[in-house]
């Protein structure tokens, strides 16, 4: 046997395949494959890698040429920088402050209005419906103006007259106005995949329809919440541009922003830069892993009938 | 147990009347469907029982109480769904369990409870099992179960049957037979399927249009059709309808033109159907009650070319052309042998006409055919 062959044997022996001495088209097929979803897979995780790296450099380490894809001298000292030097703690309490209290109002409101919108025929139920996911559909960037202005004077209620300009809440009630569409659909969609026949049935069992929803229904709603409270803890965690726009200090900067400070005019705090990614994406990048399948369930909830 | 009593029930939904005006007393103990074509209203009338909608018009009354306004909960009934609704998260224990909880029965009592449906139903071993891990008829059980487990006055079943495969529906069809021999309690059962109807029903309602068509014993119903809807949809083949003039033979008999070969009606209609002579009216013939003739031509003999032969199994269904060009459906026993392109004589039997009127569709003879069945 030449040197190529038992090369190819070698190979469709990893492939799970018999060893033989054509090469047959679904090895052949299967061996693409794999070699995309590679190139795929190192394309995503290069730059978090990268920057994972960067971050445990030293900062002498990081623009030495040639660049090091091994670092020579591991250290965790700009993680400790960031914390002992900027008020990271604060950014970090306020992105969890900001994301989980947008997750929160979300879920609620959404799950209640979703609810509404899969179960009642009320007047105007479809136009309701369609004006309150159409929002969601102006890009927000639009809107930037709009929301400082109110966010700075905000209308007087209830005999408020300050403003919410750097405050928490400002980010709060903004990611509220982007997410709350969207989980509104969401879980619309999710309950109406749940058959009537079971708030009925719960109410033949002796259930208001409150107690319906509650002991029966939203039970069984778990994957819908589930997809609608990382969408939009993941978006609050990210955001970016309002947080950039609606606040100034770390009273209620986020991470994200804290991150956009190691930027200076003349330089660029490479290291601590990358400490602080890391720190801003770890909690989405594990959320996500932890949750995904609850995020494709549902999703696509409703979208066929079983 | 109580019985269900129905007085001109209306529901309407926006502009579309889905139940009109229906009256009916569905007796203690008694087993009564609903059965008609999809979207005749049976459903509509199962639901407004159930208390899942809200009559527009008209009284129901379950035992002595009018429950018009009261809540599902309140009416003492159980409902077994189409589509089973069991509630996938929990188990099948605690299925049957919750409506016991929700009306605060003690711990002891629904112990025992669960236990003794789960036994009567035999679903003992899927107890701790959640119902996507059953099978479709062990579902079907459950969703019984969870209805019986309640010992409610009445059991209302949306046509809890169509979702299982044709072995499985006559064998949960027999068994919900005998749990109402059992349990005795008043069942109200809903289906479009017209042996199920036949077979379950101590009464059957046949709806169409949001109407009752017809009410009363199995057997009856199917025998004396009190319109052509009822008599077209109970029956598989369904009944042969054939229009033709009525007419005076010279022996001054009264028959129906049927083209070369008339139909002498029976002395008994005559009376009856004179006033109608020069009018077209339809004869109705079930095709079990339609044989093939060895006479030849004779009275009341018609003769006719086979189009189509289906052999099923207990019986083999002909499509006879007669003379006039009309059809004929004849169901035959399954050792004949008859080919396509046949020419046979087919007979009806004369105590199984029926005589409708073609404008209104209503028996022209179901009073007289009745009356016979009672002075015989």
């Amino acid at each position: 046997m030449s040197t190529k062959q038992s090369t190819l044997n070698r190979i469709r022996q990893a492939l799970g395949m018999e060893t033989q001495n054509e090469w047959p088209t679904v090895a052949r097929e299967r061996l693409v494959t794999y070699a995309l979803l590679g190139i795929y897979v190192v394309v995503i995780w290069f730059p978090i890698y990268y920057i994972f790296i960067t971050s445990i450099k030293p900062s002498s380490e990081v623009l030495s040429v040639p660049i090091t894809f091994i670092p020579q001298q591991p250290t965790v000292q700009n993680y400790v920088d960031i914390f002992a030097n900027r008020p990271f703690e604060h950014y970090t309490f306020n992105s969890v402050i900001v994301a989980t209290t947008t997750t929160v109002i979300c879920v609620t409101l959404g799950t209640l209005t979703g609810y509404s919108f899969s179960r009642f025929d009320f007047f105007g139920n479809k136009t309701l419906l369609l004006s309150i996911v159409g929002a969601r559909m102006i890009p927000p960037i639009a809107l930037i103006v709009p929301f400082f202005q109110i966010m700075s004077n905000p209308p007087l209620i209830g005999g408020f007259t300050g403003s919410l300009y750097d405050t928490r809440v400002a980010l709060i009630l903004t990611y509220t106005f982007f997410n709350l569409p969207f989980a509104v659909w969401i879980m619309k969609n999710y309950f109406d995949g749940v058959p009537e026949s079971l708030d009925e049935q719960a109410k033949i069992d002796g259930c208001s329809t409150w107690e319906a929803f509650f002991k029966i229904i939203l039970p069984m709603a778990k994957p819908g919440i589930a997809a609608t409270a990382i969408l939009a803890f993941i978006f609050s965690w990210n955001e970016f541009v309002f947080a950039l726009v609606l606040t100034s200090s770390e009273v209620s900067q986020t991470l994200p922003i804290a991150v956009s400070l190691f930027v200076a005019d003349d330089f660029v705090d490479w290291a601590h830069l990358a400490a602080g990614g890391i720190i801003a994406a770890l909690p989405g990048i594990l959320f996500g892993l932890f949750f995904q399948q609850y995020i494709v369930s549902g999703l696509t909830q409703g979208a066929v009938k079983e | 147990m109580a019985n269900v009593h129905l007085n001109e029930l209306v529901k309407e939904f926006d502009d579309v009347t889905a139940v009109d005006g229906i009256s009916l007393e569905i007796p203690d103990e008694s087993f009564t469907v609903f059965v008609g074509p999809s979207g005749c209203g049976k459903t509509t009338t199962l639901r407004l029982i159930a208390g899942l909608e809200r009559a527009t018009d008209g009284e129901i009354r379950i035992g002595e109480e009018v429950v018009n306004d009261s809540r599902a909960y309140e009416r003492d009934i159980a409902m077994v769904f189409q589509n089973y609704a069991l509630y996938p998260h929990k188990t099948v224990r605690d299925n049957m369990r919750f409506g016991l909880e929700q009306h605060d029965t003690p711990e002891e009592v629904i112990e025992e409870r669960v236990g003794e449906t789960a036994e009567l139903l035999q679903i003992e071993e899927l107890l701790d099992r959640r119902p996507a891990e059953l099978s479709g008829g062990q579902q079907q059980r459950v969703a019984l179960g969870r209805a019986i487990v309640r010992d409610p006055s009445v059991f209302l079943m949306d046509e809890p049957l169509s979702n299982l495969d044709a072995k499985l529906r006559v064998q949960m069809r027999a068994e919900l037979n005998k749990l109402h021999e059992q349990l005795s309690t008043t069942t109200v059962y809903v289906t479009h399927d017209q042996v199920e109807a036949m077979t379950l029903a101590d009464q059957i309602a046949v709806m169409d249009d949001g109407q009752i068509q017809q009410v009363g014993a199995p057997t009856h119903v199917y025998r004396n059709p009190r319109n052509m809807f009822v008599a077209g949809f109970l029956g598989s083949p369904s009944m042969n309808f054939i229009e033709g003039e009525l007419e005076a033979a010279n022996t001054g008999k009264l028959r129906l033109d049927l083209g070369m070969h008339a139909h002498n009606i029976p002395d008994e209609y005559a009376d009856r159907l004179n006033d109608r002579l020069g009018e077209r009216i339809i004869l109705g013939i079930r095709p079990e009650d339609v044989s093939l003739s060895q006479d030849g031509v004779a009275a009341n003999v018609h003769p006719g070319t086979v189009l189509v032969v289906e052999p099923q199994g207990e019986k083999t269904v002909l499509e006879v052309e007669l003379e006039t060009g009309q059809t004929v459906k004849a169901a035959v026993a399954p050792d004949m042998s008859v080919e396509t392109g046949d020419e046979v004589n087919l007979r009806f039997d004369r105590d199984s006409l029926h005589y409708f009127d073609p404008e209104s569709g209503e028996s022209l003879i179901y009073d007289l055919k009745t009356k016979a069945k009672v002075t015989s």
